[in-house]
């Protein structure tokens, strides 16, 4: 049979490329809706998006057996979802670098020209975060990826990862004492996120054709990285901070390290769960 | 022009491995350490290397234990998933019926690997690209049967006219009282099997009879339903918060 075929350059892919969606579209969002409260947010978003979108490009190239023949994905005509990501991606890393400039050279450049570079940039962001989930769809060999619940499993995943990069960004570099606003929206929907993980994951599990793929994420091989990754570290303890930080009753930001954890499980959670999907279907 | 198919017929079959022997001559193609495994299966599993190899499948029958031999390589889909999702158009399902690789345009993504329901695509590391029976495009092409089908000694693999060869496959089944595969599978393929055991009792994968195309427009019509789907509860969600602050505000100054 068949081994692993894609291993830790695709998983690393699948994560990069998450979290660069996911931190652009929630930017380009926090942006748009012109929210005050995220305001802080927007800048370091951008900034971690296209690095990360970049690095995962170039690891999906290094996977390839023949990297100096990646220019043939856009041999036409296409109908492969492979194909639709790689135009997907070779659109959205040089969308966010504009955006990224546009950005660094703020306020000189117009904000109709930033607002029209962020709406294309988060179309293109939302099809990479969700594409990901379609290509594994695609591949006929491996069941357990053939559910619709995948694309917005990893999806929300994206999110969730790219949010909870732009908090660590945030702690990071500023004062965040300053920000008490900002980081109760970011507990808020870093909840919100992680309940519809939870949520999805539960439609992963429940609509999906594979009872073999499904038994070796809850019973076999991967059942520790999926209770333990997955879930203890990805959902419920990040979740159980999200919620302690919320219901405290001055409303003034956590602890540095306490926040950097609530914000930093999540990413690992992200991260893990992509490698789970990746092997047990494989497996 | 005409189109063509392989039938085997794994009640003739006596697993001699001429078949194996002839792709192997007929492509130069390396031989393989030998393996003891289970069975008698040697190689145990395609590789780079080896494109076609028949299994070794026993089975308890009612007085004795039963032997059957089934032939493992490309079915060459009518609607290859390979051919579907390999993004470089290195695979080609030409007319007469072959399915064949273009190692000099693949990039060795894997993608059809994964995409293969019968296993059969086989990545080489050292070349960066994946190997698989091409059906002899190439004899088949100067009007010649592939070398595997030439080389049975007992008449188990025949190539001819797609409808001849299905015509052929349903006669010979109804005869043993045995089963066609290959038919339905992944939407039609360009082999077609006659094994008197169920498929599935001999080693041969269950695979959907749906195509590649609608599986996976269901896939993205689905994925788009349950977006769009929950857009609407979010937008209910957002609009019902509005209203109820807005009411909470009204209602402040009653």
């Amino acid at each position: 049979m068949a081994g692993i075929e894609w291993t830790w350059l695709v998983g690393g892919y699948f994560a990069l490329a998450g979290v660069g969606a996911g931190a652009y579209l929630a930017s380009a969002t926090a942006d748009l809706v012109k929210s005050e409260r995220y305001k802080p947010l927007v800048k370091p978003g951008f900034y971690i998006s296209l690095p990360t979108a970049a690095l995962g490009a170039i690891l999906l190239v290094l996977d390839l057996g023949r990297p100096e023949r990646f220019m043939n994905v856009f041999n036409s005509p296409d109908t492969s979802i492979l194909s639709l990501g790689a135009y997907l991606l070779t659109i959205f890393v040089p969308l966010s670098f504009v955006t990224a400039v546009i950005w660094a050279l703020a306020p000189r450049i117009p904000t109709r020209m930033r607002v029209i570079i962020e709406m294309l940039g988060g179309i293109f962001a939302f099809g990479v975060a969700l594409y990901i989930g379609l290509l594994l769809g695609a591949a006929a060999f491996r069941p357990l990826w053939l559910t619709p619940a995948l694309p917005w499993l990893l999806f929300i995943s994206s999110m969730s990862m790219g949010l909870t990069a732009i908090g660590l960004a945030l702690l990071a570099y500023k004062d965040y004492k300053t920000l008490t606003d900002a980081f109760r929206g970011l507990h808020k929907n870093d909840l919100i996120l992680l309940v519809l993980l939870a949520i999805a994951i539960v439609g992963f599990l429940a609509t999906n054709p594979d009872p073999e793929g499904v038994s070796v994420l809850l019973t076999g091989a991967m059942s520790a990285a999926f209770y333990g990754g997955v879930l203890l570290i990805g959902i419920i303890i990040p979740a159980a901070i999200d919620l302690y930080a919320l219901r405290r009753d001055s409303g003034k930001p956590l602890g540095r390290s306490l926040i950097a954890l609530g914000l930093a499980l999540p990413l690992a959670g992200g991260v893990i769960l992509r490698f789970v999907i990746l092997f047990a279907a494989q497996l | 022009m005409a189109k063509y198919a392989i039938l085997f017929d794994a009640s003739k079959c006596v697993g001699c491995k001429a078949c194996q022997v002839a792709c192997k001559s007929w492509y130069e193609l390396r031989s393989e350490a030998t393996v003891l495994g289970e069975s008698f299966n040697n190689p145990p599993d395609l590789t780079s290397n080896t494109w076609i190899r028949i299994n070794f499948v026993e089975t308890e029958g009612e007085h004795s234990l039963e032997w059957h031999f089934q032939r493992i390589s490309c079915l060459h889909c009518e609607e290859p998933p390979c051919a579907y999702n390999c993004p470089t158009n290195a695979i080609t399902k030409y007319p007469e019926g072959p399915v064949v690789i273009d190692q000099s345009i693949c990039i060795g993504c894997r993608n059809c690997i994964q995409s293969c329901p019968f296993d059969i695509p086989r990545y080489d590391a050292q070349a960066g690209v994946v190997f698989k029976c091409t059906m002899c495009a190439d004899r088949v092409s100067v009007g010649r049967e592939p070398a595997c089908v030439e080389s049975c000694p007992f008449d188990a693999l025949e190539f001819g006219e797609t409808e001849t060869m299905l015509g052929n496959a349903k006669t010979r089944a109804a005869a043993i009282d045995g089963h066609v595969y290959g038919e339905r599978e992944a939407g039609g393929t360009s082999v077609f099997y006659v094994t008197q055991a169920a498929p599935r009792e001999v080693g041969l994968p269950e695979v959907s009879p749906q195509r590649i195309s609608e599986r996976i427009s269901q896939l993205v019509t689905q994925t788009g339903l349950i977006g769009g789907g929950a857009a609407v509860v979010l937008v209910g969600l957002e609009m019902l918060r509005r209203r109820k602050s807005e009411v909470a505000k009204t209602g402040g100054g009653r």
